[in-house]
């Protein structure tokens, strides 16, 4: 019989018996903190004034929703939002998906170049738009002599300064960062189809791309749809990335909810306003994500 | 298979890791040159020589090290912190079957749903009321929030995997919850506690935003809120701004490829964002 030596005092026969109860008690205090009182606290907040700055709080019924509704900001940021959501989900998708076929192919090399392509994962969101900024720069950007060398521009641009140019550099920034969690969560799923399929392919003489759209794509697209449905969450979700390279700008060209929400909180303080801002994005992503079923649902069939 | 067609991969992954590495390339090598090799156009792609100006000037002229040592403490004690209480409830979760258990375990993933910007004001506001506010824990408490559902996530998974008969043989022995749990299981689950700390390690290290409103400048203030205090005005240096990115960056890339297989194996899902 083995003899389990018991080195600590015995706890308590209740914490002991309890103990499972007892387990979930901080991770409970903890999903509370970050789901329960935020959604309560902004539902609150956004029928009130409150204001970072005043402690005193009043009622003011629907004003928030209203201002927020009749900003003329509102649109174009709505639209930006979901240029942004959908350019970043679907660069990501496309490019992840081509290294992941690519990568599939590949034997010899394996390892490193898959160890390559995950570095832009590895990039803190600040380093990541700093580096970029620097390399996006007007004056020093390497890019612009990159491009000056292969002939696409006579002159450095500016990237980042001009409103028509700002949104596409940040979802280009954004999908050199998220590819590799596409590339490798594609090839773990890929690694799970059957042989036999490709097999029974190849016998009808099918061929690569054949194989791939009637093989590969349809086997790995239920893992696809739960993982483009998170990304498109948390892109939409997204702050640091666009805040840090262009702050919004210029002229509001990159702001996107997030970062409007943000400006009306934390910058003007108006804490109310702000809540009802959340709680419009919260209704937008849920529409998105019905919308994502639905399309889904349709092609399953 | 023709010769085209075994090259063709490598042609096509030839663009792409270009475009994966050449940031960190040029972010290292601009660190490494002298003022005058980066001030330039047409850029310099072969310095001369390198030189460590740039580093010196950062330890120099920022509190870098400092904010580093701050980084240090609070992301570690986040991580034991988060590791702990997602070992804990991770056991529950993967033993126990009561009533709302799936409901708990799904809200875990909610957690991650929500915008940041819905959560941080909230955050600020109740750690402000308690004090907490522009203190070490303060912002522990925030990484604690953040990575504890994650660390939930994976740490259920894994103990899951743990095989319910060594549990059997010690109630069988007539260990009580608490030994079991401390001296069979813990020990058994260690490779995921270590892949659950290491994440939530980087994810403290780097994360932006709750520092930023939490503990946004002065002496405690972390590695990535230093260097957005950096950016002041419209100069901005990139010599010393590269050879501190590149030290703020350097721990976590060197954690990350320590975990990254961990990723490859499809064990965690969208981790470090």
């Amino acid at each position: 019989m083995t003899a389990i030596t018991y080195p600590f005092r015995r706890v308590g026969r209740f914490s002991d018996d309890n103990l499972p109860i007892l387990f979930l008690v901080p991770g409970l205090l903890c999903l509370a903190l970050v789901i329960v009182y935020p959604i309560a606290y902004n539902v609150y907040a956004a029928f009130t004034d409150a204001n970072l700055m005043y402690p005193d709080v009043n009622f003011v019924g629907l004003e928030n929703f209203q201002a927020t509704l009749r900003d003329p900001l509102l649109g174009p940021v709505v639209l930006t939002s979901l240029v942004w959501t959908f350019g970043t989900v679907g660069g990501q998708l496309l490019v992840g998906l081509v290294a992941a076929l690519a990568l599939d192919r590949v034997v010899k090399g394996r390892t490193p170049i898959r160890l390559m392509l995950i570095v832009p994962w590895a990039f803190p969101t600040i380093v990541m738009a700093y580096s970029w900024r620097f390399m996006l720069d007007g004056t020093f950007g390497v890019i612009n002599h990159l491009l000056m060398v292969l002939g696409l521009i006579d002159q450095p641009v500016s990237w980042i300064s001009q409103p028509a140019l700002a949104m596409p550099i940040v979802i280009l920034v954004s999908v050199w960062h998220g590819f590799p969690f596409m590339t490798v969560t594609i090839l773990s799923a890929m690694a799970t189809i059957p042989d036999e399929l490709y097999e029974a392919a190849r016998i009808d003489g099918a061929n690569y791309w054949q194989e791939v759209r009637f093989v590969t794509l349809p086997f790995i697209a239920p893992i696809l749809l739960s993982v483009l449905t998170l990304r498109t969450i948390w892109t939409f979700n997204g702050f640091d990335l666009i805040f840090l390279m262009t702050g919004g700008g210029p002229v509001e060209a990159t702001t996107t909810l997030p970062i409007y929400a943000f400006g009306v909180g934390w910058l003007r303080y108006d804490v109310g306003r702000m809540a009802s801002i959340s709680l419009f994005m919260i209704l937008i992503l849920a529409a998105i994500i019905a919308v994502y079923f639905l399309a889904f649902q349709r092609k399953a069939r | 298979m023709t010769a085209s067609r075994r090259i063709l991969p490598y042609v096509v992954l030839t663009p792409l890791v270009v475009f994966a590495m050449f940031p960190l390339l040029w972010m290292i090598a601009t660190s490494l040159k002298r003022y005058a090799d980066v001030y330039t156009f047409p850029p310099v792609y072969l310095p001369g020589a390198l030189s460590l100006e740039f580093y010196a000037k950062v330890l120099e002229d920022t509190a870098i090290l400092r904010n580093m040592l701050n980084s240090l403490i609070i992301s570690s004690a986040s991580t034991v912190l988060s590791v702990t209480f997602g070992a804990m409830a991770g056991w529950v979760f993967a033993r126990a079957r009561f009533r709302g258990s799936h409901l708990l375990m799904r809200s875990v993933v909610v957690a991650y749903l929500l915008p940041q910007i819905l959560i941080v004001i909230p955050l600020f506001v109740f750690l402000h009321r308690i004090g907490l506010t522009n203190t070490y824990a303060g912002l522990i408490l925030a990484y604690v929030t953040l990575t504890f559902p994650f660390s939930t996530w994976l740490l259920t998974d894994y103990m899951r995997s743990i095989p319910y008969e060594i549990e059997e043989q010690g109630r069988i022995d007539g260990a009580g919850n608490f030994v079991i749990f401390t001296r069979l299981v813990l020990p058994l689950a260690w490779p995921g506690l270590a892949t659950a700390a290491i994440f939530a390690f980087i994810n403290s290290w780097n994360e932006f935003l709750y520092a930023l409103v939490i503990l946004g400048s002065g002496q405690k203030q972390v590695l990535t809120t230093g260097l957005y205090n950096l950016v002041g005005g419209e100069n901005a240096q990139w010599g010393p701004m590269m050879a501190a990115t590149t030290i703020t960056m350097l721990p976590t890339l060197l954690l990350f490829l320590i975990v990254q297989r961990r990723l490859v194996s499809g064990m965690t899902m969208g981790s470090v964002k």
